[in-house]
């Protein structure tokens, strides 16, 4: 009995001794990756597939709906009547842009841990080591537009190359000059190693897109004369045509977004609700119209200066007998019922794959890619660059935008016009050719026309209040949000005149 | 003569003057409010003493004798007393049942003791049996004055000084009482006995109770910290309570519980003294049995609950350590006891309806065309109603009023069968609960099935014994979607935002050609209520949880305590959508089907040695040492498909799905490693002190933190034991002080790690998707637990032998090392991290006071007011320069209700003042863009425009004042309880007000809107007036102050011997409301209301409760229950 007791306190004694030490108390994580692990060319993919996964942001930042509110809303190309054109009026608050400014830095950490992470992979184990190269390409591409996107929205921004590891490192603004150089730097590599074409993965990044990024970035300058190289190599690639299989409409639908018009989209794909899908994009169809979520359309002015047979009127639409709601098609015109036009282009009306001819049933899901980069664009700036650099229209010039125009069945652009005569027809062709595409703001600016052309849109349009738009409003205010968290930013001039 | 004045006008003659008379003829009627006038009256009756002196003296003499000498009044008939014959009586300090005793034995008279009334009368009848006996106390002393009555009768004697009784009874079903002040009640049936000798034990007070604490129990007197007790006796009872913390609700000082949801099986959401965590769980850690868990979930059945203790201060509740912090709630289920066999069983059915379905006032079709055309007049947009659309719509009259047509009443039906058996050495408890609740919303149920079986066994002599507690539940709930985020799956946003009094319930009682000119042509309208059929959701559980444990004394005092518990849980979701045409946007999309399943292991092994002694009688000494080892298992997956072959399969077939949406699953892995030690020294009961330490490591903690210490200390200081205290009628007067601290783990698993997530998703192809891997946090490596320091002050009075009681405690605690999701700048790519920063407050006040009003005879009235007072205030939060507060999470669509403030409360409602309407030919300065018909706001911060700087605290979603007054009236086989409840000192923002205006449903667009024609009207014009982001604005929050009268219950015992039912031990009918009134200003259906955005519908409370509570928007109404219950016994 005592020798059982005994043996008692000694079980007692050892199982208060903890199973020694810290050892027991790894956390071990199942579902998640760690840096230890990332380490193939599947992991590299992977890695790349990620940056790209930022595009749509959650499904309403960024490419699937802010960006285009961004661009194309702060323009005269872009007006509504819900209240969220307090945009369009310019009445900014301080977080405007906080969406894109979030996602663009995202994709700028993503693109930085991937471009790091697949840098440090053995060569070995890649079955190509051009794999490899290309896949770094892609990432630097990508950090190269999400700064594209934000020098062009804020001007000098921070300009980061390294994952971020410490939240205490807080990041400073760099000229935007700084960055332009390592946009090209970065984009003159990526042309190298990208390939012309993706057989399958036509959303991936081409030796097309890189140098239409550059293309832009060299405009932004006004370095016509490299930015015509760069346009030159685009059609020098002879990837590229325009859509001319089909009527103007048809281009946009679900169906064509292989057509080698498209030069960089942002793709969606629409089996989820919630997986990689932009039905955000039907910001651009009123409700009542075709059942999207928006309320924006193509301001009258635009739609009225376009020619009668113009084929762009499929996008660009007045007529309601598409609308869902009866009363609504017993209005008859667009323009007088909503006071714009309906931008058709990333309308519900083209979902010819997902949930042809109802709006029901797939509700807000689409396959409707958002366009970046197409050949319509290229042409138009390289008769824009032609323009610039010759102090006149040339016929090379001319050439380019009648090609846009005979697409769109007008006739071809009137011969012997002045430079300025030129930019302005040139300026009127984008507009109405890329319209909700995102261009207009950049175009305005290059040219210096912004402030006047707006102003005079504000005007025009009854939207008077503020309406002296002056050279701050360029840049959109650095978000409160970052001001306020990081004591290293510092506002743009026009934070000031946002509205709380 | 009085007596003889009164004799003719009514035969029975009450000594002494009329006043008396009419107090004793009151007495007699309504005999049991007598005990209410005289405390301790009881007592009394029986030990006064009297000098007598009497020769040849008439009874009616004594009589007076004894009314002059006591306060004793008599009460008989004249001719009763003629036989008696004259007495002689010469004595000094006796008693006065020693007096009665003589004069009324063998003769055919008797008396009875009604309290301080003698009532004099003849034996029954010639059969009555004499009964004889003595009454000792368990030490052998004779028992004088000991009340010796016949069950269910009014008759009845007390024993003389020798201890000696004789009575008379009926029959040999008799039973007699035995009652005395400090002495256990017994009950002894006649039988054929004619001598019946009886032992009273002491009774316990509630000093001697015992207390269960962490790891253990202790007497209730030596406790040094501060636990509230309730015990099954008090106990909420009512159909719908489902969850164990409803039995406690408004019982125990300091413990709010309130609703989240008031649909069928939602949990409750509980706060010990205030809340901690800002968006970690605030929810206490519940021990089951000694078993801790996180949440209980629907699997602990209410009616196997024998009590609840709450360990509220940080030095009772430091022994759980890191989760500790926000108290724990202790749960002991019933078990079997030796000597007693019993197999009980209860059914009990309820009605519900909804508490005020009067709460809002919806507009009818004639209003609602008129107002939805005005509207669009002052936008310019075409009417939508035409005249003929108009004239259509009169022809089918008012329209439908939803409210009328969503509810329906709502009923419960709980079974509990349980049976008890207890020899020297097994003991069992086995029970099986059963309950079946349909909700006042049609599809809305909650099903459960439990069943428990405890037992005990005693091994070896008793040097072991083997105790196991298990239990496995079962339940199913339909749900519809109650929260503020829910589209059109949430009925109440379907009617306040989208009630439309035109659309008819049922579309074909409209002529086709009617629907074609309102509607348009073809189209059929969805209506309100249409998917409260179609979207179906259901939720099942499956758990089981068991603990086993082994005891064996080692030596006298020392035990060796083995314990392996084992939580499983199974939990299901299940989802389908129909396609349903016309319906734009709910919570799933169209005709899919979702499928989703969790399995969560908790293991639990401890090992302790327990060592009590007594020493030199004056030094009681309990040292405790426990090693523990937790681990925490989550595993679980879910899929979708839609595009079905046919809907029909519901969910039950995903392969029948054409698409198959992507599917999910994650797994988990935690473990929690605890050293624990605690002593427990007594000082000649007089002086008690306590000491605890906990180590705790986890493997959740940053490699920098995996260790934490959780100290506390506790001393007593029982005045009433003290030797110069000598007040006789104070039984208890302690003062208790503690210190401690304690720490909150409630964090994500894999929290602290930097980890990449392999999911994001993307495509190059507009085909397949592709996932890639995105870095998804920063890791953090300091993160630990939130730790909680906090003190306690109590006091505790108890007066005539606890007959009142008091229990004061204050206490302050406050929390640092928040875990908070700690903003970062956007351009560094993630949105923040988890860290520890911060500090909140909370102090308050409880205070518990029982008195036991009456007790006298079979009439006892007890009650229970408890009181508590809690101010929480945020000390400290990281904020960065020039920011002076975080707004809370959103509500409904994107509403911001709340902000977190230093200084100020958790819940805070943060918004604009109103100021008025802007009346026509006005110009506001401070709103220069205002236009007549718009809200004007208050320049708060005086800089001269009205803007988000202008927005300040309006209020508080929590209440700062809780109380609860618990009453229980028994008489005889009657018992009548009724439990008032209440709060104060707190607002309720009311959205589905906000929202019926905004959406033109509610009259108050007809009644309160701004017009040009109705220039008093004091909300904004037009829809949309009050403009989302200035909701929260004074004139919308509201009081939420209320008092309901939570439970009434009448119950009855039928006389099971007097029926001729002697195979049934006891039977109880009862019939009892819940939440029969409530008095309030609040304006909605019930103020006890909670939503949230985001939270679960059922399982453990959302975290983001404690940052918006008292919002009601779009929430389950609350209900008013009618109970019937039977309870039988064998």
């Amino acid at each position: 009995m005592r020798k059982n007791i005994i043996t008692l306190i000694c079980i007692v004694i050892l199982s208060f001794i903890p199973n020694s030490c810290d050892n027991d108390l790894t956390e071990e994580l199942k579902g998640s990756l760690s840096e230890a692990t990332l380490t193939s060319e599947t992991d590299a993919f992977a890695l790349v597939d990620g940056c790209y996964s930022t595009l749509l942001g959650d499904g309403f930042e960024y490419y699937a709906r802010d960006l285009s509110w961004l661009l194309d809303g702060s323009t005269d190309v872009m007006m509504g009547n819900a209240p969220e054109t307090g945009r369009v009026q310019m009445k900014w608050n301080e977080n405007e842009a906080l969406g894109v400014w979030r996602s663009a830095f995202r994709l700028v950490g993503r693109a930085n841990t991937a471009i790091d992470l697949i840098e440090k992979m053995d060569d070995a184990k890649f079955e190509d080591i051009a794999i490899k190269k290309r896949l770094i390409a892609e990432a630097l591409f990508l950090r190269c537009l999400a700064y594209n996107d934000l020098t062009g929205l804020f001007g000098d921004v921070p300009l980061l190359l390294e994952p971020v590891k410490d939240a205490g490192l807080l990041p400073a603004r760099d000229p935007v000059a700084t960055v332009y150089a390592q946009i090209e730097a970065d984009l003159a590599t990526a042309i190298v190693d990208l390939p012309k074409t993706y057989d399958v993965e036509i959303g991936r990044a081409t030796k097309g897109a890189a140098y239409n990024m550059l293309a832009k970035i060299l405009l932004r300058q006004k370095k016509y004369s490299e930015a015509k190289t760069a346009l030159d190599n685009i059609i020098a690639l002879g990837v590229y045509d325009l859509y001319t299989e089909g009527s103007f409409g048809e281009l946009w639908l679900e169906s064509r977004r292989k057509d080698n018009e498209f030069i960089f989209i942002v793709m969606s794909q629409a089996d989820d609700y919630n997986v990689a899908s932009n039905h955000h994009i039907k910001w651009f169809s009123p409700w009542s119209y075709d059942l999207g979520w928006a309320w924006v359309g193509v301001p009258k002015e635009i739609f009225y200066a376009m020619h009668a047979n113009d084929a762009r009127k499929e996008v660009i639409i007045d007529d309601l007998s598409g609308a869902y709601y009866q009363y609504v098609r017993d209005y008859g015109s667009a323009i007088s019922f909503y006071g714009f036009a309906i931008l058709g282009k990333y309308s519900g009306n083209n979902r010819d794959v997902t949930a042809p001819g109802s709006p029901w049933g797939t509700y807000g899901r689409s396959k409707l890619n958002v366009v970046k980069y197409r050949y319509a664009d290229v042409l138009l700036l390289k008769a824009d660059v032609e323009n610039e650099l010759g102090g006149g229209p040339n016929a090379a010039a001319y050439a380019a935008i009648n090609e846009v125009r005979a697409r769109a069945g007008i006739p071809d652009l009137q011969a012997g016009l002045t430079q300025v005569q030129f930019r302005d027809s040139v300026l009127i062709e984008r507009a109405i050719e890329l319209v909700g595409e995102g261009h207009r703001r950049d175009d305005l600016i290059r040219h210096e026309l912004y402030e006047e052309m707006m102003n005079a849109h504000l005007i025009a349009t009854g939207q008077t209040n503020p309406t002296n738009v002056t050279q701050e409003y360029r840049l959109y205010p650095i978000p409160r949000t970052e001001l306020d968290l990081n004591p290293n930013m510092t506002p743009n001039p026009v934070n000031a005149l946002a509205i709380y | 003569m009085k007596k003889s004045l009164i004799k003719g006008l009514f035969p029975y003659v009450i000594s002494r003057n009329v006043l008396k008379i009419i107090i004793v003829m009151k007495l007699t009627i309504f005999i049991f409010f007598t005990g209410f006038l005289s405390v301790a009256a009881e007592g009394y009756s029986q030990n006064v003493r009297l000098n007598i002196s009497l020769h040849n003296a008439s009874i009616q003499e004594l009589i007076s004798e004894i009314e002059d000498q006591s306060e004793f009044n008599f009460f008989y008939r004249d001719d009763q007393l003629e036989d008696i014959a004259n007495v002689n009586i010469e004595e000094d300090d006796i008693l006065l049942s020693e007096v009665l005793n003589n004069i009324f034995t063998g003769i055919n008279i008797t008396y009875s003791v009604v309290d301080k009334v003698i009532v004099i009368r003849p034996k029954e009848n010639a059969q009555d049996l004499e009964i004889t006996g003595t009454v000792t106390s368990l030490t052998g002393e004779t028992l004088p004055g000991v009340t010796v009555r016949i069950k269910n009768t009014r008759t009845g004697t007390i024993t003389g000084l020798d201890g000696n009784f004789t009575i008379d009874v009926p029959d040999a079903n008799s039973i007699l009482v035995f009652s005395f002040v400090g002495y256990a009640t017994q009950e002894i049936q006649v039988e054929s006995r004619s001598r019946i000798d009886v032992v009273l034990e002491l009774e316990t007070t509630r000093l001697d109770e015992v207390v269960v604490i962490g790891y253990g129990s202790i007497r209730k007197t030596d406790l040094t910290g501060s636990i509230a007790t309730v015990t099954e006796e008090n106990f909420n009872l009512g159909g719908s309570i489902s969850n164990p913390e409803q039995l406690i609700q408004g019982r125990a000082a300091g413990v709010q519980i309130s609703t989240i949801s008031a649909q069928p099986g939602a949990v409750p959401l509980i706060r010990i003294r205030g809340n901690n965590s800002l968006q970690g769980s605030n929810q206490p850690l519940y021990v089951v049995d000694g078993l801790p868990m996180e949440s209980l979930d629907n699997m602990i059945d209410v009616n196997d609950i024998e009590s609840m203790e709450i360990l509220k201060d940080a030095s009772a509740a430091a022994i759980y350590g890191t989760r500790g912090a926000n108290g724990v709630v202790i749960i002991t289920t019933k078990r079997g006891v030796e000597g007693q066999s019993n197999i009980n069983f209860s059914y009990e059915h309820s009605l519900d309806y909804v508490a005020n379905t009067d709460a809002y006032d919806f507009l009818n079709a004639q209003e609602y065309v008129q107002v939805r055309n005005e509207d669009a007049l002052r936008k310019g947009s075409p009417l939508p109603f035409t005249p003929a659309m108009i004239s259509v719509i009169d022809k089918y009259g008012e329209g439908t009023d939803w409210m009328q047509e969503i509810f329906q009443p709502g009923d419960v039906d709980k079974y509990n069968l349980s049976l008890t058996a207890g020899t020297k050495d097994t003991r069992v408890y086995f029970s099986t609960n059963y309950m079946d609740w349909k909700g006042v919303v049609p599809n809305t149920k909650f099903e459960k099935f439990n069943g428990r079986l405890n037992l005990d066994q005693n091994m070896f002599d008793n040097k072991l014994k083997i105790v196991l507690s298990s239990t496995i539940s079962n339940t199913s709930q339909n749900i519809l979607g109650f929260r503020g985020s829910n589209f059109q799956s949430n009925i109440m946003r379907n009617i306040f935002k989208g009630g439309n009094p035109i659309t008819p319930v049922n579309l074909d009682d409209w002529a086709e050609a009617d629907r074609d000119i309102v509607f348009g042509p073809g189209i059929r309208p969805t209506n309100p209520i249409d998917i409260i059929e179609k979207d179906k959701l259901r939720l099942t559980n499956l758990a089981i949880i068991s603990n086993l444990s082994a005891e064996y004394k080692i030596i006298e005092g020392l035990s060796f305590i083995t314990q392996i518990g084992i939580n499983v849980r199974n939990s299901k979701q299940r989802h389908f959508l129909p396609t349903v045409k016309g319906l734009t946007t709910t919570d799933i999309t169209q005709g899919s089907a979702h499928l989703g399943q969790g399995n969560f292991t908790e293991t639990n092994i401890e090992n302790m040695l327990r060592y009590s002694k007594v020493f030199a009688d004056k030094h009681s000494l309990e040292v405790l040492a426990v090693y523990s080892n937790q681990s925490f298992k989550g595993e679980g997956f879910a899929a979708a498909a839609e595009n079905f072959t046919s809907e029909n399969l519901e969910w039950n077939n995903l392969g029948a799905g054409a698409t198959i949406l992507t599917p999910s699953s994650y797994i988990q892995e935690s473990k929690l490693v605890s050293l624990t030690g605690r002593i427990n020294y007594g000082f000649d009961d007089r002086y008690n002190f306590s000491a605890t330490i906990r180590r705790d490591g986890s493997s959740k903690f940053g490699e920098n933190n995996k260790w934490g210490n959780f100290p506390s200390v506790a001393a007593a200081w029982k005045i009433h034991n003290e030797s110069f205290f000598n007040v006789s009628f104070v039984s208890n007067l302690k003062l208790r002080a503690g210190w401690g601290i304690t720490g909150s783990d409630r964090f994500g698993i894999g929290a602290r790690q930097a980890k990449y997530n392999p999911g994001a998703a993307t495509t190059l192809d507009s085909d397949l998707v592709r996932k890639g891997v995105v870095a998804a946090n920063l890791g953090n490596e300091d993160l630990q637990w939130e730790e909680t320091r906090a003190t306690n002050f109590g006091f505790e009075l108890g007066l005539f032998n606890e007959r009142i009681m008091l229990e004061v405690d204050r206490y302050q605690k406050v929390t640092e090392k928040l875990l908070w999701d700690m903003s970062l700048p956007p351009s560094l790519g993630f949105n923040s991290i988890l860290a520890n920063v911060g500090a909140m407050e909370n102090k308050g006040i409880e205070v518990l006071l029982s008195t036991v009003n009456v007790s006298s005879g079979n009439f006892r009235w007890t009650s229970d007011l408890t009181f508590a007072y809690n101010q929480n205030k945020i000390k400290t939060l990281i904020l960065p320069e020039g920011v002076r507060f975080v707004e809370g999470p959103t509500v409904g669509h994107h509403i911001q209700v709340s902000a977190l403030i230093e200084g100020q409360s958790v819940s805070s409602f943060f918004g604009y003042r109103y100021r008025g309407i802007l009346q026509e030919g006005e110009v506001d300065a401070l709103q220069p863009d205002a236009v007549p018909g718009d809200a004007l706001y208050k320049d708060t911060n005086g800089d001269g425009a009205v803007n988000a700087d202008d927005r300040e605290v309006l209020g508080c979603g929590i209440p700062k004042y809780t109380f609860g007054f618990n009453n229980r009236i028994t008489y005889g086989n009657w018992e009548l309880s009724f439990f008032l409840q209440g709060v104060a000192d707190v607002d309720i923002l009311n959205m589905n007000n906000i929202v019926g205006y905004e959406f033109l449903t509610l009259k108050s667009s007809v009644n309160d809107m701004w017009t040009p024609e109705n220039p008093d009207g004091t909300q904004p014009m037009g829809a949309e007036g009050w403009g989302r982001t200035y909701y929260t604005n004074d004139y919308n929050l509201e009081s939420g102050d209320y008092i309901t009268l939570k439970t009434l219950r009448l119950s009855y015992s039928l006389p099971v011997e007097k029926l001729g039912l002697s195979w049934i031990d006891n039977l109880t009918l009862s019939f009892s409301t819940n939440n029969l009134f409530v008095l309030t200003n609040y304006s909605g259906f019930y103020p006890e209301v909670n939503s949230t955005n985001w939270g679960p519908v059922s399982g453990k409370p959302p975290s983001d409760i404690v940052q918006i509570s008292g919002v009601d928007n779009y929430a389950y109404p609350y209900q008013k229950s009618y109970i019937f219950g039977i309870r039988v016994g064998f």
